[in-house]
């Protein structure tokens, strides 16, 4: 071969390193970080740090606003609310998890197959997931519980169920048009066989917009398991969640105020936090995204 | 001389308008390819030069006809072929588009043997690195994204890839169009070499006139679904026996190598017609200078011209024997 090779174009330094510093200069982002993993330490350390037990009464003192001896006051039944609040955590990034992580595992192959078969297979999924879509969530858990009876797995299913037709939609939406690339018919060409080509091809670059959704349906999962404990599908008393707690506070806002503010801004900034992580994954997902 | 690769009456119909009518995007080509040939199929957007590739490829169920690779029966209307194991790869004409952006180019290389289970990861990466050396890349490219790389260096990649494979035929489709020129020259040169070293047969696919007759040891002139003329490149240039074929070379001659160069400057009239409703008789009498009524009433036989040279027209012996293809001057 008598072809000179080409010097190389060479537009970045290693990639690594870029990649961290970017993430490092994101300050949303970081913060994001920070603050979820600070309460993931709280929800496994709770048993030993929370300064009461949560599921005391005290009749001695009920609704309490703050003091020295119980820094967030006391609730209805004279619980330590900064106990509760430590030991909630827990269930309620668990349960908000969870019900996403359903959504997805559901709604994502969905999506996949859906938009990538086409036809009468795109039709009849397309069809259900209007119809899942037009259902009132709360309804649709009322309905699981009938089966299942109220938990707070019933709870996630149910919100998981309910989770699922975005994410089909949005995937869908997406393989449509990556289904017609150009490299899905080159790894066709070199032999590559269907499943394949889901999932090494259409899938990566198809879940993109799933997985900043993901962030916004956390947040919203964390924010539903409130109605839903309303309902009595979140945790069971005495154990309790973010949401169970928001929910009891409702029933005392005008003697006991200060209750919602807890579980409240707590569920505020851990959605707001994951939001803000559904957007930097996608990016930093992406190899094409500048990162410098 | 016995074909590698045989495409007989192969017609691919689409449903379109919302499967109300049916597109014959090719409509009755036959051609051979010899082992270590070239062939040249050239002819404007929208003639169905890419629909053959793809039914070569088995990347689209043909609607009638036959292909056959090495004796072996690869596509018909009931059944094809495997993509990719029959030794037929393709280049695509954009670059980038090809390559999944979110792979490194090494992924991308490795996949084919991935898929055919050839030797170990370490072995697939080995064959990947020495093939890239032999396109002109440099291997420190490897672990990079393809959106890194220019799109020189990306065709460069793809013909690796396809290489790979150690394919008998490479499908080139328009693989040139959307590279500089100089680039382009670079590419072209590199199909030279592969076909001495890998003695590799060509189907190089263009609407580049220069380009088919670069590479092209035949070359076939395609219009509206079926093939106008198809015969050795020299003799298409000194005796082409179709309207046609006259009237793409006079419209570019200086991108053609000397010895086919001609001095008739010819206009072509009007565009192409939809595929969907093309022209009674022969396609090509809605733009043809010396249509006749004969034209419109009676499609033109595929006709021997010559040793390996045939065509399509009714008057293809006056129009080899040099007759003037004039182009009346559009009235005021
Ligand atoms: N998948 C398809 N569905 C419907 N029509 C198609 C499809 N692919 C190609 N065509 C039509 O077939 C004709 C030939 O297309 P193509 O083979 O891409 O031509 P070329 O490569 O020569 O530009 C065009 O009219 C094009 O619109
Ligand atoms: S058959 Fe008639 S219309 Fe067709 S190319 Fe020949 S002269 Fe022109
Ligand atoms: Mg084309």
């Amino acid at each position: 071969m008598t072809l000179a090779a080409e010097t190389p174009v060479v537009k970045k330094t290693e990639r690594a390193p870029t990649r961290t510093g970017w993430l490092m200069r994101q300050p949303r982002a970081v913060a994001s970080m920070c603050f979820l993993l600070f309460l993931a330490f709280i929800a496994l350390s709770a048993p030993w740090l929370a300064p009461y037990d949560p599921t005391k009464p005290d009749f001695g003192a009920l609704l309490q606003g703050p003091s020295a001896a119980h820094w967030l006051g006391t609730d209805d039944l004279g619980r330590d609310i900064l106990s509760r609040l430590m030991h909630g955590a827990g269930p309620s990034l668990v349960s908000a998890f969870a019900s996403v992580a359903l959504g997805m595992a559901i709604g994502v192959p969905v999506g996949l197959l859906a938009g990538f078969l086409g036809g009468w297979t795109d039709t009849v999924i397309s069809r259900v997931l209007d119809a899942l879509l037009s259902f009132p969530t709360i309804l649709f858990a009322v309905g699981i519980a009938g089966i299942l009876g109220p938990s707070m797995t019933t709870g996630l299913i149910a919100l998981g169920v309910l989770f699922s037709p975005q994410f089909a939609r949005l995937v869908r939406a997406r393989t449509l048009v990556v289904r017609q690339e150009l490299y899905v018919d080159a790894a066709r060409a070199f032999g590559a066989s269907t499943s394949r080509i889901l999932i090494r091809h259409v899938l990566p670059n198809a879940i993109q917009s799933a997985i900043v959704h993901a962030g916004l349906l956390l947040a919203i999962a964390l924010l539903a398991e409130s109605s839903l404990s309303f309902l009595g599908f979140g945790v069971q008393p005495p154990h309790t969640s973010w949401g169970a707690m928001l929910a009891r506070a409702y029933a005392y806002m005008e003697s006991a105020p200060y209750l919602m503010f807890p579980p409240g801004i707590a569920i505020l900034l851990t959605a707001l936090s994951f939001n803000g992580l559904g957007e930097t994954t996608r990016v930093l997902l992406d190899p094409q995204s500048p990162k410098a | 001389m016995t074909d590698l690769l045989t495409v007989e009456d192969l017609r691919v119909t689409f449903m379109v308008n919302m499967g109300r009518d049916p597109l014959h995007a090719v409509d009755g080509v036959s051609f051979g390819l010899a082992e270590g040939e070239s062939l040249g199929i050239i002819g404007e957007s929208g003639s169905g030069k890419s629909t053959i590739a793809r039914a070569v490829l088995s990347l689209l169920k043909i609607s009638q006809g036959r292909i056959t690779m090495e004796g072996r029966e690869i596509a018909t209307p009931q059944k094809h072929g495997k993509a990719g194991s029959y030794g037929v790869q393709i280049i695509f004409q954009d670059p980038h588009a090809a390559l999944n952006p979110r792979v490194r180019i090494i992924r991308s290389l490795v996949e084919p043997l991935e898929i055919k289970g050839e030797g170990t990861a370490s072995s697939r990466r080995d064959a990947a690195l020495e093939m890239l050396t032999k396109v002109g890349i440099n291997r420190a490219l490897a672990d990079r994204y393809p959106h890194e790389l220019s799109g020189g260096q990306k065709q460069r990649i793809n013909i690796a890839r396809a290489l790979l494979l150690r394919p008998k035929i490479l499908v080139a489709d328009e693989a040139t169009a959307a590279l500089d020129v100089s680039i382009q020259a670079d590419i072209l040169n590199l199909y030279r070499d592969l076909q001495e070293e890998f003695g590799l047969s060509f189907v190089v696919i263009t609407h580049d006139l220069a380009v088919a007759s670069y590479v092209s040891d035949r070359i076939a002139v395609m219009y509206l679904g079926k093939f106008a003329e198809l015969g050795p490149s020299k003799a298409l240039a000194t005796t082409a026996a179709h309207p046609y074929t006259r009237a793409l070379m006079s419209a570019e001659p200086e991108a053609l190598p000397k010895h086919m160069q001609s001095t008739e400057r010819l206009v072509l009239r009007g565009e192409i017609p939809s595929p969907v409703s093309p022209p009674s008789g022969c396609r090509f009498r809605t733009r043809c200078p010396i249509a006749t009524e004969r034209c419109a009433a009676e499609a033109p036989a595929w006709r021997e011209m010559g040793p390996g040279h045939h065509a399509a027209c009714h008057y293809a012996e006056e129009v080899m024997a040099g007759r003037p293809l004039t182009t009346p001057e559009p009235a005021e």
